[in-house]
């Protein structure tokens, strides 16, 4: 063992540490740019950080397909060799289903073409309607401290950022944040940086509700101690931010939710979103439809006003498959106004 | 001990990619916050058994995946997988690779070490996570390590002296 002393066996790489400086710097500065343009305003953003974020998330969306595929190719071969007699029920079950909210959707369709017309005669802004597109999530980080998962749609299918997701029963998921051409990352309502503006469902009272970082709890902020909130009440969005939907529903108080602290101003309230992150594979993505296209400037966000508008008219042609008569009823409805 | 060398062209990158395919595995339960960093481990391993092959690029650029992938800051895991890989290869000089008492040591500082700039970073970012949760991984790669270590151990063989 002495003679075989040499470089190799008791050295390691000329250059290592050398490199792991380089690699280390690297490492800091882009962290210092992303943190720069988290904290700054968009106007001061560089777009160096974002642009290598978009490449390696193209990079690794292969990588995440493959990962997804064998949990994919499972639930077909279980949907494939289901009981013959429980699918017939279950169809069945759907098409009862089915007629009945076709119906409804009727007279839902009716209500809309009223609700325009007494918008015109108080001369009322239009009520936006959606179209909606499903996705799938192909993968979650969420052992990583942040509530992010990845859907299989991207630029390509007319996804933008800052959109908003919508989970089972039309509860509020979360939102865009990053985009490439054929996936696109979603903030939850989980996550600790994320926050939503609601509303007290029964006594209109407004709040905020904060992501803690843990799948089945939201803070709710500013809620004053004197307000009259109790055990499962529902919140829904206000809608006062212009981009989450209004009347959404997002989250119920807890048992015991509700804790007044001695002394303090506020409320605390913990309560419970309505979907069950963990469980959720399929979320639909929201397009706003407007009804007058002038009137957008004045919905967007104060952030990105050069980004938006010009995505609004041309994501309102590309999901119309889904909801083709979502638009029908308001062309009559101007003619007669 | 160093008569070590991958059994085919790429399997370092394979291995490491793997690694990252399990760190994303849409997974739900209870018991996944004891799921060590995959990555981590395959790093340790190559630093222990083809040190010559590990290099930090590769560390830089699994880790600049995994940002991407999961949202974290940009160069967040870059500098955390560089780190991995670089204190891996100084200590693993150390020791002989047969030693597996010492393997668990120094899979303990290094694991420590990595686990602890990302709670740094992720704190400095304001995203913090899980209480003494965080740390359950840290028990989870010693336990599973003797087990991924083996597994690792199909993509190379040993060198044939001719």
């Amino acid at each position: 063992m002495e003679a075989t002393i040499n470089d190799i066996d008791h050295h390691s790489t000329p250059g290592l540490s050398f490199q792991f400086v380089v690699f280390s710097l690297i490492a800091l500065t882009l962290m210092a740019f992303d943190y720069f343009d988290r904290t700054s305003a968009p106007a001061q953003r560089s777009n160096i950080v974002p642009a290598v974020r978009t490449g390696f998330n193209m990079v690794s969306y292969p990588l995440q397909v493959m990962v997804d595929s064998p949990f994919k190719m499972y639930d077909y071969t279980t949907a494939f060799f289901a009981d013959h007699s429980l699918m017939l029920a279950e169809n069945d079950e759907l098409r009862r289903q089915l007629l009945r909210y076709s119906v409804k959707y009727r007279d839902m369709e009716i209500l809309e073409q009223q609700n325009e017309r007494l918008r015109a005669l108080l001369k009322a802004e239009k009520r936006p309607g959606y179209t909606f597109t499903m996705a799938e999530i192909l993968s979650a980080a969420e052992n990583r401290g942040r509530q992010v998962v990845t859907l299989n749609k991207g630029t390509r299918d007319g996804v933008f950022e800052k959109q908003v997701v919508v989970g089972q029963g039309g509860n509020i998921f979360g939102q865009v944040i990053e985009v490439t051409p054929f996936s696109s990352n979603v903030l939850l309502l989980t996550d600790r940086l994320h926050t939503i503006p609601v509303r007290h469902q029964r006594t209109g009272m407004k709040a905020l509700a904060n992501g803690t970082g843990k799948p089945t709890i939201l803070d709710l902020k500013s809620v004053e101690a004197t307000t009259d909130v109790r055990e499962g009440d529902l919140f829904v969005s206000s809608g006062l931010d212009k981009l989450f939907p209004p009347d959404f529903p997002v989250a119920r108080v807890l048992p015991n939710g509700v804790q007044y602290v001695p002394g303090s101003q506020f409320a605390n309230i913990r309560a419970e979103p309505l979907l069950n992150f963990d469980d959720t594979r399929e979320v639909l993505l929201l397009w706003r439809v407007d009804p007058i296209p002038q009137q957008t400037p004045v919905a967007t966000l104060p952030q990105q006003p050069a980004n938006i508008p010009p995505e609004r008219p041309q994501n309102s042609t590309t999901p119309g498959t889904l909801a083709p008569a979502n638009t029908s009823p308001q062309e009559p409805v101007g003619n007669d106004g | 001990m160093t008569d070590n060398i991958p059994r085919f062209t790429g399997a370092v990158w394979l291995s490491l990619l793997i690694s990252v395919g399990l760190n994303n595995l849409p997974l739900s339960g209870t018991w996944e916050v004891w799921l060590p960093d995959w990555v981590v481990l395959a790093l340790v391993h190559w630093a222990l058994v083809i040190r010559q092959k590990t290099s930090l690029f590769m560390a830089f650029v699994i880790g600049l995946m995994t940002d991407a992938m999961s949202s974290s800051l940009m160069g967040q895991h870059a500098f955390s997988y560089v780190m991995v890989a670089y204190f891996s290869i100084r200590l693993g000089l150390r020791m002989s690779p047969e030693a597996y008492l010492q393997q668990f040591a120094l899979l303990f500082i290094v694991v420590g070490i990595f686990m602890l700039v990302n709670l740094w970073i992720r704190s400095m970012t304001s995203y913090t996570g899980q209480g003494f949760n965080y740390w359950a991984p840290l028990v989870g790669s010693l336990v599973l390590w003797p087990f991924y270590h083996w597994l690792l151990g199909f993509f190379h063989s040993p060198r044939k002296l001719s």
